[in-house]
């Protein structure tokens, strides 16, 4: 039995519904990344689970007990805010020892020893004394992991932990914060909008957009068998060429049979996609059976490999990864399929004209 | 907290509220029309028919307006020396600069009257230098009117125009400069549009002000009658029904004047929401313009610190022992013996003390709850506790002193009227109605500037209502809360102008008891009660009361 279960939570703000019968479950110990662009109601999935709003149908379970209805500071839930909301009045110590007090412990010899302790697990020894406002931001950031972490909560909640550092500071921050998760043992679901992050902290990410649950699953799950359209072209780069299903394949406008894999039920003859990452396209002499001819739009470096845009012949634009020398700009080329990529994937032609492309840094 | 219970705690205090802030001007407006027993326009008719009454409006509108002008002419280049330019002394001066502001309105008359009045320290050394057989001028009239509210209404111009200096972007100048555009063509061009909104604040806050100024046409005004002083005519000549319609008349005028200034500046509202750094100041080099600002300054400052020196001077003259001289004869502290030993005369510190502590106590809790109660509920309830929290910051202290002693003064509790007047509690009912705005929007303030995260965060780590409050909320909005009871606490310590209209003898506030020393020819007496409010009054200002501005 999974220990948090968000059961068919729905929400609406006015006429604005922000959840649609959002349901996701998350075994003891194991971290969720929720993950989608603003507006697709991750904040507010979060916010619900802390208790901060009402679901307007649905309900939350922890460890089999319904705590949809629990005031938050009834659920013992510990949270990570955006910007960390310090109590800035209060020393670093006193932060952490706040959930503490609430909670009703008074032993100040007790609380003391749990504070260092905290503070220890986020590698802050003897910041007891410091001042919320002349700690760095990443510091703050680990204290307010400990203040949350500080009462032995039963679900860490942690709302884009990682937006407010520098690039610079994002990676080694999440590193330390993953393996002062991974001590705890904590079950844990985090909000990010960032790719790179759900991949790296999630065990499973479950992508949202506009209220409505896409796809959970692994990272690998995710970016080789996306489910819909959507995850296909949130998570990762890739494009859409238009076609036509035939026979397993995709009949592409040029005539040219591509493979791939259906992701959704699709009748023969009907209008479909091939959506193919940049590893899984390859540069092909112009001329070869079953290659698209175009020409290379746009070189773009990026150290190990480097990612061509070539604008095709039917006006459609893909991205090639190839060997910084594989092509220049202005280069005329043919595109096949190949790589060692995942497999391109089918899906029905989308209706709602969803870009052919879409890149997410 | 259970939904019902969410709306009823805003709807008590929206309806304790309106029972403070609105219901007595409402029966005052409704008894000004003969209401409730004999409606009739008769009084508002009358009042149309006399030529005096639509002078002392004309009176009131124009002081108002040239008060704005003469305080914007001092306020404003006082504000671009400090704040632009380098010298020796400019933080020392740059403070003091601001201290008029500090003085309580009486107090400062009777400073003004100290020095230039008919037998004043500057008045008698001017006749006794050049001979003449009587005092070289009068300080009345409306001259005399301007010159008080120049002296402590340019502070607004002042402090506004300085902050908003300090947070114009240097780089803008520089883009100006960088275009092409000169240092005059800068000024006019960027500079001056960029300040506007600090004017139009500074402009309406003077306007408001003037309209409402009581102390110094009172005792500077003579035959020369703004619409405060007539109201106080009327009611000493026991034409009641008019002083009630000049009331109304005034708190018109007042709304109508901060409907149209707040319109205008609505369609002036600039900025980048860029807060850039402030151009660094720039350091007179020729060691004569140094030389020359800071001799200035330190004139200015004496000028300005001049009526401080001349209360604690005369706080030091026993009665009686000053006539024709040109300087009193004889200074002891036989005033302040007096003072500690003579229990009639603590009276009046002891009675604006506690009505002053008790006023801004319940002022504080008030305007907190109803604040927290606004921000918490949108809509109209939320707008309607905001507007009665600010109300009686933009209606003159004299309408609703009237309106508090006409609503007062019956025993009607199916109405919602008490008779109060007389009785100890009307000063410290009035002093908190006119407190409210000040803690109310300091408490606005400070709850919007909160991140709503801290007391989730609180919540989260497992505190209950009481617990956010004690220890998240209220520490937090210290500060906020300390400066608004800090200016309601003074502001009520030093009234005058409520004061007059409601106080009994036995509760006679420190403003009642200047006036009545003066009138007693007990110069010393006053200006000891003047030197208490001062020095109170700057210490709070100190504290609380210049914000940003260094």
């Amino acid at each position: 039995m999974p220990f948090l279960e968000l059961d068919r939570l729905d929400k609406s703000f006015s006429s604005n519904r922000v959840l649609r019968e959002l349901s996701v479950a998350v075994e003891q110990g194991q971290i969720l990344a929720l993950l989608g662009p603003s507006g697709s109601g991750k904040t507010t999935a979060l916010r619900i689970i802390a208790g901060f709003e009402t679901p307007d149908a649905g309900h939350l379970r922890v460890g089999g007990e319904d705590v949809t209805t629990f005031p938050p500071a009834r659920r013992n839930f510990g949270m990570v805010f955006q910007h960390y909301a310090l109590f800035p009045h209060l020393t670093v110590g006193e932060n952490v020892a706040f959930g503490l007090e609430s909670r009703g412990k008074t032993d100040r010899a007790d609380i003391r020893r749990r504070v260092s302790e905290a503070l220890a697990l986020v590698d802050l020894p003897g910041f007891e004394g410091r001042r919320v406002g002349e700690i760095s931001g990443g510091q703050q950031q680990r204290v307010a992991l400990a203040r949350a972490l500080a009462p032995e909560p039963r679900v860490l909640l942690l709302d884009e932990p990682l937006s407010n550092l520098d690039p610079t500071l994002r990676e080694r921050t999440r590193r330390e914060l993953k393996a002062a998760i991974q001590r705890v043992g904590i079950t844990t679901v985090l909000v990010t909008h960032e790719q790179e992050e759900a991949f790296d902290l999630g065990d499973r990410v479950a992508v949202l957009q506009g209220g409505i649950l896409h796809q959970v699953g692994s990272p690998e799950d995710l970016y080789e068998r996306p489910a819909t359209r959507f995850v296909a072209g949130f998570v990762g780069r890739a494009a859409a060429l238009p076609g036509t299903f035939r026979g397993g394949q995709v009949v592409l406008d040029g005539g040219v049979s591509w493979p791939g894999v259906p992701a959704e039920e699709l009748a023969e003859g009907s209008p479909a996609e091939l959506v193919v990452r940049p590893e899984s396209l390859r540069f092909a002499s112009p001329g070869t059976a079953g290659a698209l001819p175009g020409k290379v739009a746009e070189r773009r470096y990026a150290g190990p490999v480097t990612y061509f845009v070539v604008a095709l012949e039917s006006g459609r634009e893909v991205e090639v990864m190839a060997a910084p020398d594989a092509a220049a700009p202005g280069d005329a080329v043919a595109v096949a399929p190949g790589g060692a990529g995942p497999k391109p994937r089918i899906f029905r032609a989308s209706s709602r004209g969803e870009g052919p492309s879409r890149d997410v840094g | 907290m259970s939904s019902r219970e969410r709306l009823l705690v805003p709807a008590l205090l929206a309806v304790l509220l309106a029972w403070l802030v609105g219901y007595p001007l409402l029966i005052t407006l409704m008894e000004a029309l003969g209401g409730p027993r004999a409606w009739t326009t008769g009084h508002f008719a009358a009042f149309a028919g006399r030529p005096d009454e639509w002078l002392a409006l004309w009176r009131s509108l124009w002081i108002s307006a040239a008060s704005v002008v003469l305080s914007a002419l001092v306020g404003v280049p006082l504000a671009f020396l400090f704040e632009r330019t380098e010298f020796p002394g400019r933080r020392f001066l740059g403070a003091v600069a601001a201290l008029p502001v500090a003085l309580p309105p009486l107090v400062g008359v009777i400073a003004f009257l100290f020095l230039y009045g008919e037998s004043g320290f500057i008045s008698r050394a001017v006749q006794a230098g050049l001979g003449l057989d009587g005092p070289p001028w009068r300080l009345v009239g409306p001259g005399a009117i301007l010159l008080v509210h120049t002296y402590s209404m340019y502070v607004y111009f002042y402090l506004f125009t300085r902050a908003a200096l300090a947070r114009q972007d240097a780089a803008l100048l520089e883009a100006a400069a960088s275009l092409g555009a000169g240092r005059v063509r800068t000024f006019f061009r960027v500079t001056l549009p960029l300040l506007r909104p600090a004017l139009a604040g500074a402009s309406l806050l003077t306007f408001m002000t003037s309209l409402a100024s009581f102390s110094a046409p009172y005792l500077f005004g003579g035959t020369f009658r703004v619409m405060t002083t007539q109201i106080m005519a009327s009611r000493l000549n026991g034409e009641l029904a008019l002083a009630q319609v000049e009331t109304v008349m005034l708190a018109g005028l007042a709304l109508l004047a901060l409907w149209a200034m707040r319109r205008a500046d609505r369609a002036a509202s600039t900025g980048t929401g860029v807060r850039g750094i402030a151009p660094t100041r720039r350091r007179l080099r020729s060691p004569a313009a140094r030389w020359t600002a800071g001799a200035l300054g330190y004139l200015l400052a004496a000028l300005l610190l001049l009526p401080h020196a001349v209360l604690a001077l005369v706080s030091l003259v026993p009665a009686f022992t000053w006539t024709a001289e040109p300087f009193p004869p004889v200074l002891d502290f036989g005033n302040y013996r007096a003072l500690f030993t003579d229990a009639e005369r603590l009276r009046p510190v002891l009675n604006s003390l506690w009505m002053a502590l008790a006023s801004t106590a319940a002022a504080l809790v008030l305007g907190f709850a109803a604040a927290r109660a606004a921000l918490a509920r949108k809509g109209s309830l939320g707008g309607a506790l905001e507007g009665l929290l600010g109300l009686p910051w933009a209606i003159p202290g004299t309408v609703f002193a009237v309106a508090l002693a006409t609503t007062f003064s019956v025993q009607q509790p199916a109405v919602g009227r008490f008779v109060l007047i007389g009785t100890p509690l009307i000063l410290p009912l009035a002093y908190l109605v006119r407190s409210l705005p000040l803690t109310g929007r300091a408490a606005l303030a400070g709850l919007r500037g909160l991140d709503p995260a801290l007391d989730e965060a609180a919540s989260s780590l497992g505190a209950g209502r009481l617990r956010r409050l004690t220890r998240v909320t209220l520490p937090l909005l210290r500060p906020a809360l300390a400066a608004g009871a800090g200016l309601a606490f003074i502001t009520a310590l030093g009234d005058f102008v409520v004061s007059i209209v409601l106080y009994t003898f036995d509760t006679r506030p420190i403003s009642i008891e200047i006036l009545s020393s003066l009138r007693l020819q007990d110069l010393g007496m006053a200006a000891v009660y003047g030197v208490l409010l001062m020095v109170a009054s700057t210490v709070a200002f100190l504290l609380w009361g210049q914000g940003d501005v260094r």
